[in-house]
């Protein structure tokens, strides 16, 4: 991820809960993906998902359980919470409305 | 921070199995990058290199997740006790000293207070204790309050009364308990026959009507700390019973 990413805190969780909404997910996957559907903009420093992964955990968003990978390695996997559910549609519409504000200003001559 | 309280005291009472889960999780992500460079063509070593290089600092990431789980903070706070109980514990006169001031004020309060609950607080233990109310005589003009009420007044009183629903009246009296072995002075509470029910309290009740037309007559109701109830005359246990005013 971008050092401009590592700043917004919020915008790694809401990128983790988007990510999760499709299907359970563990760390490496998540990772992939962000990557991937960024279309590589946001890569880097992946480590710093797990911190992001554990607090979303604490905060009841998401949950965790032990399962197996592709290759048939022990892993962590996650998933989304009802609670989840509920607080990315919100941090969705809260960030598509600050997307078109910027976007506002920026256009304004 | 709102954390749930579950997942904090999961990871407080699990530390050693939370350690062992990073490493496992972590040491799987940095495989699985691994091998996907692997994949790319890369040589196994330069493969490790590169996966830890996108990881970033593993220590770093694992300090912050311990972090991110809310339970640090408890934890620090539980290494405060600890070490406050370790301080009290090398300065055992401080400890006593501490100790002792909060036994006299918590022992202080809870003393005040169950006064304070039983006088003001409590409610009195008859019927209607918020409706009793006491009537007192005053002459201002001879300077005197609280002047006692002569029978004939009292009788006055009860005639006319239309607002209470019982009036009684009480004084305490010194009296000369005959019948030991030594004449003992005692103080005595005298009342009318029916003070305990105007009162609402089932101690002792009026057997017959409480007001006689002429002057009221004086019962003969005894009690002693022993007697639990009464009747007209009875003799206090242990005394034959007769008392000289």
């Amino acid at each position: 991820m971008t050092p401009r990413t590592d700043l917004l805190q919020g915008t790694l969780d809401v990128l983790i809960l988007k990510t999760l909404r499709a299907a359970p997910m563990h760390g490496w996957g998540i990772s992939q993906r962000i990557q991937q559907l960024s279309e590589d903009v946001l890569q880097v420093n992946q480590g710093s998902l797990y911190p992001a992964l554990y607090r979303l955990e604490a905060k009841g968003w998401i949950r965790s359980e032990w399962g197996a990978s592709e290759n048939n390695r022990r892993a962590r996997f996650y998933e989304l919470t009802r609670g989840g559910r509920k607080q990315l549609a919100e941090e969705q519409e809260g960030w598509e409305r600050f997307a078109q504000a910027v976007s506002r200003v920026l256009a304004a001559g | 921070m709102t954390f749930r309280v579950r997942t904090v005291f999961r990871a407080l009472l699990r530390r050693p199995a939370v350690e062992s889960q990073l490493e496992e999780e972590m040491r799987f992500h940095i495989d699985m990058e691994t091998r996907k460079f692997v994949e790319r063509g890369l040589p196994p070593e330069e493969a490790r290199r590169e996966a830890l290089l996108a990881f970033g600092g593993i220590e770093k990431h694992k300090e912050a997740s311990r972090d991110a789980t809310g339970a640090p903070v408890i934890e620090t706070l539980l290494q405060d006790v600890r070490y406050g109980v370790r301080g009290l514990k090398r300065n055992p006169v401080f400890a006593a000293a501490a100790v002792a001031t909060l036994a006299l004020g918590i022992g202080a309060n809870a003393a005040i207070f169950s006064v304070v609950h039983g006088v003001f607080l409590r409610a009195l233990p008859y019927g209607g204790g918020d409706g009793l109310v006491r009537l007192r005589q005053d002459a201002p003009g001879i300077n005197v309050t609280d002047a006692p009420f002569s029978p004939v007044e009292i009788a006055d009183y009860a005639a006319r009364n239309r607002t209470l629903a019982g009036l009684a009246e009480y004084r305490s009296m010194w009296f000369v308990l005959l019948g030991k072995p030594e004449p003992e002075r005692v103080q005595t509470g005298v009342v009318a026959a029916d003070y305990f029910d105007v009162l609402g309290s089932n101690l002792c009740s009026a057997g017959h009507s409480a007001r006689a037309k002429t002057l009221p007559e004086p019962s003969r109701c005894f009690f002693s700390p022993t007697t639990t109830g009464c009747a007209p005359g009875e003799e206090i246990p242990g005394s034959s019973g007769a008392l000289s005013g």
